[in-house]
């Protein structure tokens, strides 16, 4: 007994060693490297063998680090813990509209198989495509209908890197996910650099990086290097706090760009900044423009404002016309927009009287 | 006495907060600049006045709420006869949730969640709906914690409603819905306190008159029979009363807890007397306070505590108290 149990000792521990996976069913493909310039939260790595793509966070951010690695040569053998991907992207599930954007771009909206709040779609591009694909809700609530994402067993899930993601599941059930955090770019020249990601999974890395340099391109010429003396304040309240964007975080930076200086821009941190109600009614006072991004139904007055709140009448930008309004519920700020960033840039520049000819896509002088 | 002393520091303190909530909070003002405001004078800067009419509205609501939830928690808890009764407990508060619910998901609001006669009609309809269940229960059902049981039935039927009307809803009913549901006495203008202050001040009043039979209920419905109590005249003023207190209230503040089962408890337990001529106005004073500390709390923590956690964490305490009484009592 002893004797076998010699013996099976050591076949059992030559069972349990990992075996390096073989890619059967990848073919081999021919790729143009195309590199990262100003995007600080992904990363594209060439081998030999296959490309890595990283996406992480950026300083400050709570840390998280994700990878996919592209196989372009099907006979290289990777170790099984390795995520690895074809490079064949026929099946997506986005957790953001955002995410909708990029694929847009790229011309590959029919890939997508499900989205996480498709009722909430407002990219009228999308959802034009999606009368025919028609994907499916994957999120119930605040929670991903996992049955529902086994069920499309997608490609890939472009997933947030916090919050709801629950990655560890869709690793466990077999399913290939990427986290993406676009929006973590403190500028959009940065962000709209993701498009290059999209662009490696489509195989439209060309496409996807004469779009970005052309628009950089756009934008590097309009924006100013100067400010124009005016500072602003941002949005809404939600209840009874104010939370303003952080000094470096990429809306800012959009309007820096404009000429304009944010009226918070000696406060510290990555985060929102909070601010009290009463706060910034007092500053709202001094301030000369107020840029508004939010969703209101109808078309949305000055007088519509000072309904919601009548200290709003008192505020430097409600007397002087110089609040910048986009109704995210009628314009496509964060799914164009995000594509458009030159078009973002030439609104307040036309708002705040630096640009002449153009007519307003997403911004509104509101009155 | 007892009764007299209680009152009388729990309005030095209902005051001094009060007060407080008004004079501090970011941004900070000139103390001289608020009490001048107060008194009507003209501030230099216009800014100021509305920061202070802001802050002057927010305690008044809080004020009136608090007193309001209270005085609906007190007559629940002698009508059923059930210490640990109250708005929240009996499912009266998720009955005006259901209204509201209904109203700003079901996309029939007029406007904003303040203000919109919709709403404050459905939160009213939804309380005095659940309380009229649970008196039609209360023939039935004999046992107090069943009925607890029983409302509490109520708040997972209404809350598993809410749940199926956030499916159909729109983006922004639904961060409405939210919003409103965590708890506030922030953004209530004057024009609307003008209208709910006197409601919450006649209904309490309205209560004082019925203090002699709400007596004889504590002893029982047969013993306030025998005093010549009208149990069914005190049940419709208890449907109408609590179930108006309670709706509009949480209409306008979205649900606060345990104000109306803790603050009608302590105030028994510290004026040991079962006189409603005094039970009623100390535990509206009691409410009151309560409230306004609460709210005093939520300003200083950079309003980033809800309501109703600073509510919970005071009143969890005493219900807790109040059943290990209870049960100390039964054995």
């Amino acid at each position: 007994m002893k004797v076998l149990m010699y013996l099976l000792i050591p076949l059992i521990g030559i069972g349990c060693i990992r075996h390096a996976e073989v890619n059967d069913e990848v073919e081999g493909f021919d790729y143009q490297e195309i590199g990262v310039s100003e995007a600080q939260g992904f990363e594209i790595n060439y081998s030999d063998n296959y490309i890595t793509l990283i996406t992480k966070s950026i300083d400050g951010n709570t840390f998280f680090r994700d990878s996919l690695v592209i196989i372009t040569n099907p006979t290289f053998k990777f170790d099984k813990e390795v995520k690895t991907f074809s490079g064949n992207t026929e099946s997506v599930v986005v957790q953001s509209s955002t995410h909708l954007s990029f694929i847009q771009a790229l011309n590959t909206l029919e890939t997508v198989a499900g989205v996480c709040g498709l009722k909430y779609v407002v990219n009228q591009e999308a959802n034009e495509v999606f009368v025919n694909s028609q994907p499916k809700e994957i999120c119930n609530a605040d929670q991903m209908a996992k049955e529902v994402l086994i069920g499309l067993n997608p490609d890939i899930i472009f997933s947030y890197p916090f919050g709801t993601s629950g990655v560890e599941t869709y690793e466990e059930v077999g399913l290939r996910s990427l986290m993406i955090a676009e929006y973590l770019e403190t500028d959009v020249i940065s962000r709209l650099e993701w498009i290059k990601l999209f662009g490696i999974l489509y195989k439209k890395e060309n496409e996807a990086n004469s779009y970005f340099e052309s628009v950089k391109s756009e934008y590097e010429n309009l924006k100013l290097d100067s400010t124009i003396g005016f500072n602003f304040i941002m949005n809404l309240p939600f209840e009874d706090n104010w939370y303003m964007p952080a000094p470096n975080s990429l809306i800012v930076n959009l309007f820096k760009d404009a000429g304009l200086n944010y009226y918070y821009e000696d406060r510290a941190g990555t985060e929102n900044i909070l601010v009290s109600q009463e706060q910034v009614w007092l500053d709202g006072s001094k301030s000369d423009v107020w840029i508004i991004i939010a969703q209101r139904e109808g078309d949305f007055t000055k007088q519509d404002l000072m309904n919601e709140n009548p200290a709003y009448g008192e505020f430097k930008s409600f007397k002087t016309d110089q609040i910048y309004f986009c109704n995210t519920l009628k314009k496509d700020y964060f799914g164009q927009g995000i594509l458009e960033p030159q078009v973002l840039l030439k609104d307040i520049l036309f708002l705040n009287g630096t640009l002449k000819d153009h007519s307003p896509v997403y911004f509104e002088r509101l009155k | 006495m007892r009764p007299l002393l209680l009152g009388i520091v729990l309005l030095i303190c209902l005051g001094f907060f009060s007060m407080a909530n008004i004079a501090f909070g970011e941004p900070e003002l000139p103390l001289s600049e608020v009490l001048g405001i107060l008194i009507g004078y003209e501030s230099s800067e216009p800014m100021y006045s509305l920061i202070v009419s802001h802050r002057l509205n927010r305690t008044l609501l809080a004020l009136f709420a608090g007193g309001a939830l209270s005085t609906a928690g007190l007559i629940l808890q002698v009508y059923f006869r059930n210490p640990l009764a109250g708005p929240g407990v009996l499912g009266v508060t998720s009955g005006a949730s259901l209204g509201v619910a209904v109203v700003v998901l079901g996309g029939l609001s007029l406007g904003t969640v303040q203000g919109d006669v919709m709403i404050v009609l459905a939160g009213i309809i939804g309380a005095m709906g659940i309380i009229a269940l649970l008196l039609l229960a209360s023939k039935y059902i004999r046992n107090n914690i069943s009925l607890l049981v029983l409302g509490l039935m109520f708040s997972y039927f209404t809350s598993a409603f809410v749940n199926t009307l956030f499916l159909g809803a729109s983006e922004m009913s639904t961060r409405k819905y939210v919003m409103w549901g965590l708890g506030s006495f922030e953004g209530v203008p004057m024009s609307q306190l003008v209208i709910i202050i006197p409601i919450v001040l006649a209904l309490t009043f309205m209560l004082l008159a019925f203090s002699k039979s709400l007596n004889g209920m504590v002893l029982g419905e047969s013993y306030a029979r025998s005093m010549g109590v009208s149990t069914r005249g005190l049940k419709w003023a208890v449907i109408l009363v609590a179930g108006i207190l309670a709706g509009l209230i949480t209409a306008y503040c979205g649900p606060i807890g345990f104000v109306g089962v803790a603050v009608p408890q302590l105030i028994r337990l510290g004026v040991k007397s079962t006189q409603h001529v005094h039970l009623i106005p100390l535990a509206f004073i009691g409410g009151a306070f309560l409230c306004v500390l609460a709210d005093f709390i939520v300003r200083y923590s950079g309003n980033q505590l809800p309501v109703n956690a600073v509510t919970a964490l005071a009143g969890a305490p005493i219900v807790i108290y109040i059943i290990f009484r209870l049960n100390k009592r039964s054995v």
